[in-house]
């Protein structure tokens, strides 16, 4: 009876995690076409496909093809310890179908490990997406008999229980210390944060390791399996199942797994039954529970001009829901952390260790090219923030509320784009930044002028973005991430993106032979004409109530 | 003063969800807005507020037509949406000062306004709160106190009485009865006949589109020569239309 409950509560879990990502269709049941996570995955498993290939090519030319699956297991670890970090919290407490679980007669026991195996049900899809291909790719490359195959399954059914119990009986003691959560969504973000900060020290941590020393091929290659072998010696099953699909001591090897992962349910399982309910209602209750503050009205009363008041709070927004900011500038934070990171251990690691590579960057100079490089890096990094393009629907049914307040809906419609064009400007000034970094001999002046070129064309696509959103809103939505999964507005923004990169392509073209700084004015003039005439439609739209209808 | 005048409107070309409607609101007058589902209230409500475009015809707001001059008009009006779930992410006293901003009230009046309004509706002790974890009740009592906060002198309210309880009927229904009788005007759509039985001067019944009916409730009575209840008479004169 209790395995049918869990086994039960666990589908009901993984299928609610599972719907969020919109992959299969609601309807027919079939692959979402639609779902960006379906092509994402898609180009995941190519891009996979190739890397691993390439690899096993190289190690298969030094005759160090035994790096591949310690290094394999390595990162396969890594990114299930922090999918899992990030997962855990949501699923064990935060998740909505709790709150329907908790009024039945189920045992803590069988919420605590179907929660569990919701997990290890995710961690599953990882592995097929990471680890599958280049595990039968491995195979393919060694010759390895059949045995080597049904081991692989053996192994990957194995290794998720590992970060998913371990995750789970961390967090279940950090909950157990934690008096009360005052903010569910800023603990959250304060959660996603934390591991913004995990993968750039992993990401600093592993570039430096394996760029530590003179720069070639087998050099990275032993580094990067000095790395491995601690990481995968410190997570005590990795090397069993490695064992097990080396095919050494099979039997003991699984023994052991086994034995280490009865010892970590027992754990697991004693301190759910003390912690995770009384947890539990700590998160579903706390407004009942605080301590209710009074307001300070000489402090919290300040007037604000009317138009920083506005722009506080579309910024809160987003801010300030944990849907919200995920959706909208998470990934770009992450990218954006990851491009400095990058940058900064390429100029450091490589490019310092390298004299004919710090010579080649050193002495370029920028030309229009190199402008368009730029802008369309920009264009295409600013296309991921989902601010403009979402505005009026994360509004939802009181995006009403601009059309009967006294301010006049052009001053709103600026005042709206104002996030959007901020943090793209940040990206953009990043970008540049960075380029800066990596081609030192390149004038401050053509880069000052290129980051101007790129505000119009920040204008511009915040402007667009927006417009589309005002006119085809979504504001009957019944829970925030549907704000994302149903709207259809993105494939604008991919449209756009793609003129702008031709538009970049032939102004390449046509101003190749001029001088720089006339390329980058008739840029400029040619960005502002666009932005002008997108001026004069919203304008005309809005006399002709014609841009806000849709909305009401 | 509201004045809608000869207004039509239809989402479909041909098929006219409000024709030809027209109702006079004066200063000082509680006006009671009462139809069925459908009827067309809240359209007529969202034409007032600018919310949705009129096909035909005008409304003033104390003189100044919400098509030519809606940010004026704007300014004199208040609006208590049917829907409460607004700025969940942010707490009460966040939520009125942005109001307060938005119609540029000062220091002084705004903190005077909202110690008194919050008092009134039992909402101190939760203005420090997220809206979000507001019940329904105190959802609306924030944006009530929302929209007394800059004081219009045309106050629109659809449906306010859902999901109050007694004690915030019995107070809103008294600062209505307050505000009308300090020369402003109070329009407010319901389906509670009691309510408006109670508190109104004047009612105005929509069906289909049309107004069937306006007048004070014995005109109403005088009218179907029967001294039925008004629920009794709400029905009998939907039917006959």
């Amino acid at each position: 009876m209790m395995i049918k409950n869990i086994m039960l509560l666990t589908k009901i879990s993984t299928r609610n995690f599972l719907q969020n990502l919109n992959i299969l269709d609601k309807n027919t049941k079939k692959i979402n076409k639609k779902s960006m996570y379906v092509w994402m995955l898609i180009v995941i498993i190519i891009a996979i496909a190739f890397v691993s290939n390439e690899v096993l090519n190289i190690l298969e030319d030094y005759g160090q093809m035994q790096i591949f699956l310690n290094v394999l297991f390595t990162i396969a670890i890594i990114i299930m310890f922090m999918q899992t970090i990030i997962a855990s919290m949501n699923i064990l407490y935060f998740s909505k179908d709790i709150e329907y679980f908790l009024p039945m007669p189920i045992k803590v026991k069988e919420l605590l490990l179907s929660k569990v195996n919701t997990m290890i049900n995710i961690l599953y899809g990882t592995e097929l997406l990471f680890m599958l291909i280049p595990l039968i790719l491995y195979g393919v490359s060694t010759t390895a008999s059949f045995s080597y195959y049904v081991y692989v399954i053996v192994t990957l059914l194995l290794l998720p229980i590992f970060p998913a119990v371990f995750v789970s009986i961390i967090t279940l003691i950090i909950m157990k210390f934690i008096k009360t959560i005052k903010n569910k969504n800023m603990f959250q973000m304060i959660v996603t944060l934390f591991f913004v900060f995990l993968i750039v020290l992993a990401e600093v941590l592993f570039i430096k390791g394996i760029t530590s020393t003179q720069l070639d091929s087998e050099t990275i290659g032993i580094n990067a399996m000095n790395i491995s072998e601690n990481i995968n010696g410190s997570m005590v099953v990795i090397n069993p199942l490695l064992s097990v699909l080396n095919q050494n001591q099979v039997m003991i090897n699984l023994i052991k797994v086994i034995g280490i992962y009865a010892v970590m349910y027992v754990i697991l399982i004693e301190i759910g039954k003390k912690t995770y309910i009384k947890n539990i209602l700590k998160t579903t209750g706390y407004n009942k529970s605080k301590h209710k503050q009074k307001v300070d009205f000489e402090t919290q009363c300040n007037p604000q001009n009317l138009s920083k008041a506005y722009i506080k709070n579309e910024f809160k927004n987003f801010m300030k829901n944990a849907i919200f900011f995920m959706q909208t500038i998470y990934p770009i934070s992450m990218m954006m952390v990851m491009f400095i990171v990058i940058t900064i251990y390429f100029k450091i690691g490589m490019i310092e260790k390298n004299q004919e590579l710090a010579n080649l960057l050193g002495g370029m100079h920028l030309t229009i090219e190199g402008v368009c490089l730029i802008l369309g890096i920009i264009q295409v990094v600013c296309s991921m923030v989902n601010i403009s393009i979402t505005a009026i629907s994360r509004q939802g049914p009181n995006a009403i509320f601009m059309k009967y307040i006294p301010i006049n809906l052009y001053k709103q419609f600026l005042l709206k784009n104002v996030p959007q064009v901020t943090i793209d400007m940040v990206i953009s000034g990043i970008v540049v930044i960075l380029s800066k970094i990596i081609f030192p001999a390149v004038s401050i002046g053509s880069l000052i002028l290129t980051f101007l070129v790129s505000i119009l064309l920040i204008i511009i696509n915040s402007f667009l973005m927006l417009i589309v959103d005002i006119k085809r809103p979504i504001l009957d939505w019944k829970a925030e991430i549907d704000v994302f999964k149903q709207n259809q507005n993105k494939i604008f923004q991919y449209v756009w993106t793609i003129i702008v990169v031709v538009l970049l392509m032939y102004i390449k073209r046509a101003f190749e032979n001029v001088n720089l700084y006339i390329g980058i004015l008739a840029t400029f003039i040619l960005f502002l004409f666009i932005l002008m005439i997108i001026h004069i439609y919203v304008k005309k739209q809005i006399k002709n109530h014609k841009l806000f209808k849709n909305i009401i | 003063m509201i004045e809608i005048k000869n207004i039509s409107k239809s989402y479909v070309k041909g098929e006219k969800i409000i024709d030809n409607l027209n109702l006079e609101i004066k200063n000082g007058e509680i006006l009671g807005f009462l139809g069925p589902n459908g009827a067309g209230k809240t359209t007529v409500i969202k034409m007032m507020t600018g919310i949705l475009e009129i096909d035909d015809g005008d409304i003033l707001i104390d003189g100044k037509s919400i098509k030519k001059e809606p940010y004026e008009a704007k300014k004199n009006l208040g609006l208590i949406p049917d829907s409460p779930d607004m700025f969940l992410n942010l707490k009460g006293i966040e939520y009125l000062n942005f109001i307060a901003d938005i119609y540029k009230i000062g220091k002084e009046e705004r903190i005077k306004y909202i110690r008194e309004f919050s008092k009134k509706f039992d909402m101190e002790n939760a203005l420090n709160e997220k809206i979000e974890s507001y019940s329904h009740g105190m959802r609306q009592k924030i944006i009530i106190i929302g929209v007394l906060l800059h004081q219009p002198k045309n106050w629109i309210l659809d449906e306010p009485i859902t999901g109050l309880d007694p004690k915030a009927i019995y107070d809103l229904k008294t600062m209505m009865k307050e505000y009308a009788k300090n020369g402003n005007v109070v329009f407010f759509s319901t389906h509670i006949l009691e309510v408006a039985e109670n508190l109104c001067d004047r009612v105005a019944i929509i069906n289909k589109g049309n107004i069937v009916f306006v007048g004070k409730i014995e005109e109403l009575r005088e009218k179907m020569k029967e001294n039925n209840s008004l629920e009794e008479l709400f029905m009998e004169i939907i039917n006959d239309d």
